[in-house]
């Protein structure tokens, strides 16, 4: 998968319906439910074996980048919108990319200790600010930052498109972020949060293998 | 009986704190004034975002309760040890914190016309069932049923958070929800069988009773026990001999849990309600069959509530006679504090 070089601003792809977006490849990516066998917690992993997730099962990516910010477009569908958490038993939708922080992780972890993982978590009742993640395996996420990653999000035609974009470098955070380079290929992987099926946390769609993108030069 | 069962196996290794306080909430003096619970609320769930949270509710009992059908929700453990799915309660069940008319009552001119009334058309409450109860006249019955969070020897919320946000303390068993690592996922919520954790909207965090660990540190009584004006809760080391829940727990085992059969054993223990016997119209006593059907309250609080209902008539009969009880004696709460919550005696007035 391709991060298209573009000559301009990013903002103008910042909008999931930009028209930039159109001349981007995209990569149709399958998503499968999350295992809850192996999750850190008892509830989860027995008291919820039944349960079905994993309610998206594709989403569209497209990534453009102009040599200081990384934009990536996700598209899927979506017939329950859930922008609230308004009552105990309301989840809002979201979406998530996960890179290595550094050449390479487990994914079926999140990460481990030596392998850490960032995560740019994109939640539909925080539309505007992604947060950015870092985790070392399973039940470890811890939000380092809400501002970097910027956000936009459209839901029409009962489908959902967001924007997530950073700058390339992120001085002061090596090691918490996934720092890229012109010409690098880098792991990237996604999860779908399906608000209406209760899924928060680590009940959520993802694609279980790593996608590689080049950062074109 | 309950008390040995304390500490839960992680990792096929037993992790247990080096002591447990409990609660014994004596069911026969609870007077159902609510106050633990304003003392509660005033102490600790006042800011924004906690508007709707009672982290002590009395309910009347047969009823609903706190929230509407929580003995229903699910949760907690079933026998071979597995987590047992559970139900999010909505915020209409746990009751949403109602709006005034004070406007038009206080300032509007109509102080003799309208009277103060929730906004909107609440179908549901906090105590919508208060004193309802159950049977038929002349022999309805109800009691209250305070409740907080029990501090569970296997808490099912500790064992639902994937984040491991939710400790057990060493020094003392105090479940507490630590709002650093919580994210809001409210898995605690649908696996705590009791339904005593709320979600904090504005934080995006879980909520719940901290036993006033604060208070516990300056050797202050959580705030529900210290005001209860009924001296019905009990606040103790389940290993100090001298404290009258080690009394009532281990010594003469006259407190039972609350639906035992959930699996996470929980460390606040009642003294069963006794009840009149049953009567015909005319206020005439009819059998020795009490008020209170034995059925209902052995689903509530197990079989042995037969055994200790038994007990505690003979140390009424024992007492009427002249001889000593110390079950009672300790029930009667002589000295107030230390008869009733030993190792936290101080006046919070006289701490900083
Ligand atoms: C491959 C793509 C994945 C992405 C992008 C991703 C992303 C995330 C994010 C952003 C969170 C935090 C959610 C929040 O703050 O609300 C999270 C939590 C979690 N994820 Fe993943 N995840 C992925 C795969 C997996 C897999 C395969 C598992 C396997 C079981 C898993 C298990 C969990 C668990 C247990 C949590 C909750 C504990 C915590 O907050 O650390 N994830 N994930
Ligand atoms: S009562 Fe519920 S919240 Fe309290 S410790 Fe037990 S399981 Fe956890
Ligand atoms: S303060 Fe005491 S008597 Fe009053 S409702 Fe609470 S537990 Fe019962």
């Amino acid at each position: 998968m391709l991060s298209k070089k573009l000559n301009v601003d990013l903002a103008e792809v910042s909008k999931p319906d930009a028209a930039a977006w159109s001349a981007v490849a995209t990569q149709e990516v399958s998503l499968i439910g999350v295992p809850l066998g192996m999750q850190p917690s008892v509830y989860i992993s027995t008291g919820l074996a039944n349960r079905k997730i994993g309610a998206v099962s594709k989403v569209s990516a497209k990534c453009v980048h102009n040599e200081t910010e990384l934009a990536i477009r996700l598209e899927w569908e979506d017939p329950n919108y859930n922008i609230e958490q308004k009552d105990n038993t309301e989840f809002p939708d979201g979406a998530a990319v996960l890179f290595p922080i550094g050449d390479d992780a487990p994914l079926m972890t999140m990460g481990s200790e030596t392998q850490p993982v960032n995560a740019w978590h994109w939640r539909a009742d925080r539309p505007a600010s992604g947060r950015s993640n870092f985790a070392a395996g399973l039940g470890t996420t811890e939000v380092t930052d809400d501002k970097q990653i910027k956000t936009e999000s459209n839901y029409a035609n009962k489908r959902w498109s967001i924007v997530l974009r950073r700058a390339l470098q992120v001085p002061g955070q090596e090691g918490k972020v996934r720092q890229f380079n012109l010409g690098d290929t880098v792991k990237m992987a996604f999860a779908v949060w399906e608000g209406s099926n209760g899924e928060r946390g680590g009940l959520k769609a993802f694609s279980p293998q790593w996608y590689e993108i080049v950062l074109e030069k | 009986m309950a008390v040995s069962k304390i500490g839960r196996r992680i990792d096929g290794k037993l992790v247990e704190p080096k002591r447990q306080l409990a609660m014994v909430f004596d069911l026969n003096k609870c007077l159902g004034c609510h106050t633990c619970v304003m003392s509660c609320k005033t102490q600790w769930t006042r800011e924004g975002g906690m508007e709707s949270m009672w982290w002590t509710v009395v309910n009347t009992m047969p009823g609903k309760g706190t929230p509407k059908d929580w003995e229903t929700s699910g949760g907690g453990f079933l026998p071979d040890g597995t987590a047992r799915a559970g139900r999010l309660p909505t915020n209409e069940e746990f009751g949403v914190a109602w709006e005034f008319n004070y406007d038009e009552v206080f300032h509007g001119g109509k102080g003799q016309s309208v009277h103060l009334k929730p906004k909107g058309d609440p179908k549901w409450g906090p105590n919508w069932d208060e004193d309802e109860g159950s049977g038929e006249y002349p022999n309805s019955y109800y009691f209250y049923l305070p409740r907080i969070c029990n501090h569970c020897s296997h808490p099912a919320c500790v064992e639902a958070c994937p984040r491991g946000a939710i400790e057990k303390r060493e020094e003392d068993g105090v479940v507490l929800i630590n709002e650093e690592r919580c994210k809001g996922y409210r898995f605690c919520m649908e696996a705590c069988p009791y339904k005593r954790i709320y979600f904090n909207f504005k934080k995006d965090v879980s909520q719940k009773c901290i036993f006033c660990y604060p208070r516990l540190e300056k050797g202050v009584a959580p705030a529900c026990a210290r005001q209860c004006p009924g001296r019905m809760r009990h606040v103790g080391y389940l290993d100090d001999p001298n404290s009258s829940v080690y009394k009532l727990v281990t010594k003469h085992q006259v407190a039972l849990p609350l639906h035992d059969e959930f699996g996470t054993q929980p460390n606040v223990y009642y003294i069963p309600p006794m009840a009149p016997p049953k009567m015909d119209n005319q206020g005439n006593p009819l059998t020795e069959e009490r008020r209170i059907p034995r059925e209902y309250l052995e689903s509530l609080f197990g079989p042995r509530v037969n055994e200790v209902l038994a007990k505690l008539e003979g140390e009424m009969v024992k007492r009427r006679a002249g001889e000593r009880s110390e079950i009672l004696e300790t029930l009667i709460v002589y000295k107030w504090p230390q008869d009733i919550f030993p190792s936290f005696p101080n006046d919070p007035s006289d701490v900083q």
